[in-house]
């Protein structure tokens, strides 16, 4: 064979195999934007909106935020979540999805990933809590604990974008160097109210002694973040009276509360024939207007429990109240925010089963 | 060598897509809709029928929270299930009877939807009888199709 056929031939099928090299590599890209973009819609767009823009859950799409933050801080908040702070966690996912999924958050924005050094900061946390208090603590809470409530519709203004983070989140300081932390500090976030303290006038080594501070609640944040579904999930009490007394003295007991009986009707009506036999299962819903603005305020999710409800049921001759205790809300939700509302509920609840069983 | 990295990236993209979803395995189902809540409702019933269940108390719960100056945003809900079903599950476990019938709850988003409801799979956490696990399964089965199928729905 013609040497020059065959070198020429080695340079076609060289170049042919670089081609197909290359629609390899871009196929795999497409392929995983596509990955990411899947799982972008399975697992955060119900909170985070379609496009990144927030609902439930924080907007991503913020060219400040993604601008001051690693992919590592990105991962280890998919991975880690926000305990308490509504963001759950995702331990299963696995590697390629957590980075397919942060790529695709990365691309809300085309910029590179911005490029942090690991060494720790150094400062002094006493002067930083100084300075937490006049900068941070009216946002943020004395604490670091966060703004209150979730949601865009139901919990607070629409205009104010995004809510203060949790800075004492056992989730957010594992997920934040200190870099991270510092970054942010000093560029603030565009168009929401953190503001760029570095333009408010602190210097380096300010907010180096913030970052300090605030890597302090480090030793703070654990027990905060134990959430713990309650023992019961239903309450229950036995009544002395009869089925039709109970539902009465139920009744009553909603008034003498200082709440309304909002409907009443028999368990599964409009699904279970009415006809059917003689079922004695009834359904008291109660509340008020301001205990259910209360309850979507802190968290919109709460409408799956709102109004209150109430089952009367006799069972084997035996005649119960019962209710899903609200105490198990705070986990259900991994939202921290609702403890002293499903305590409350909970009180309110255990009132009235009082009453009208005695 | 390249080639076989590409092989081995497009192989991982295609395990990411087998592996299944953790969204599920919390005690909550949710999902987002791009439709609003007004439009969602008719789009739920229609989903929950197609499986066999009946739907009921499908309505707008914030009206009087509107009325009274609470203004929140729309807020519907919905309850369904088999008849039979839920006639025998209420009589013979009356502790099931504060999670019945199952509800789902729509909230609105800025002219998006948002869809909860308990994981029934976390009613099998709390009533752990045998005899439940399998009905709590297909709930969650048929529940998690239902709500696929809305967030996918244009």
């Amino acid at each position: 064979m013609n040497p020059v056929l065959i070198l020429l031939s080695v340079v076609v099928l060289s170049l042919s195999a670089c081609a197909q090299v290359e629609r390899a590599e871009i196929t795999s890209d497409r392929d995983e934007e596509t990955a990411g973009a899947r799982l972008y819609a399975q697992y955060c767009s119900v909170c985070h909106g379609n496009h990144g823009r927030g609902g439930v859950g924080v907007p991503l799409a913020l060219e400040d935020f993604l601008e001051s933050v690693s992919n590592q801080y990105i991962e280890r908040t998919i991975r880690l979540g926000r305990p308490g702070r509504v963001m759950p966690a995702f331990p299963r996912l696995t590697d390629q999805e957590v980075q397919a999924i942060t790529e695709y958050v990365r691309s809300f924005h085309w910029a590179d990933e911005p490029l942090f050094s690991s060494e720790p900061v150094e400062g002094d946390p006493e002067l930083g809590g100084k300075l937490f208090i006049a900068f941070c603590a009216r946002c943020h809470g004395a604490n670091g604990e966060g703004g209150e409530g979730t949601g865009v519709s139901f919990s607070r203004p629409t205009f104010i974008p995004i809510l203060a983070p949790a800075l004492n989140n056992a989730g957010y300081l594992a997920s934040a160097s200190d870099q991270v932390i510092k970054r942010s500090l000093a560029l603030g976030r565009e168009r929401t109210p953190m503001r760029s303290l570095s333009a408010m006038g602190l210097s380096e080594q300010n907010i180096d002694d913030l970052v300090s501070y605030i890597r302090s609640f480090q030793t703070l944040s654990a027990d905060r973040a134990a959430i713990k579904r309650p023992v019961d999930a239903v309450l229950v009490q036995q009544s002395p009276h009869s089925y039709e007394q109970t539902i009465e003295r139920i009744r009553q007991a909603v008034v003498n509360s200082g709440h309304s009986v909002v409907r009443e009707e028999l368990l599964g009506e409009g699904i279970v024939d009415p006809g059917e036999g003689e079922r004695k299962q009834y359904v008291v819903y109660f509340g008020s207007l301001q205990i259910i603005s209360d309850g979507l305020a802190h968290d919109p999710r709460m409408g799956l429990f709102l109004p209150g409800k109430i089952t009367i049921v006799e069972h084997a001759g035996v005649v119960k109240v019962l209710a899903s205790n609200p105490e198990q809300y705070t986990a259900l939700f991994n939202n921290i925010a609702l403890s002293d509302f499903a305590a409350m509920l909970h009180g309110i609840y255990l009132a009235i089963f009082k009453e009208a069983t005695s | 060598m390249i080639s076989r990295v590409g092989l081995c990236r497009w192989l991982g993209t295609l395990l990411l897509l087998l592996v299944p979803g953790s969204l599920w395995a919390s005690d909550l189902l949710m999902v987002r809709s791009q439709l609003a809540s007004a439009d969602v409702q008719p789009r739920l019933e229609e989903e929950i029928n197609a499986l066999g269940y009946f739907t009921a108390n499908a309505r707008r719960v914030d009206i009087d929270l509107v009325g009274a100056g609470f203004a929140r945003g729309a807020y519907r809900s919905i309850t369904y299930g088999k008849p039979d079903e839920i006639k025998a599950l209420s009589e013979r476990y009356p502790e099931l009877t504060p999670f019945l019938p199952p509800q789902i709850a729509i909230i609105d988003e800025r002219g998006e939807s948002l869809l909860v409801a308990l994981n029934p799979r976390y009613l099998a956490e709390i009533f752990p009888h045998p005899k439940l696990a399998d009905i709590f399964e297909r709930w969650h089965r048929d529940l998690q199709m239902i709500l696929e199928n809305i967030r996918d729905a244009r």
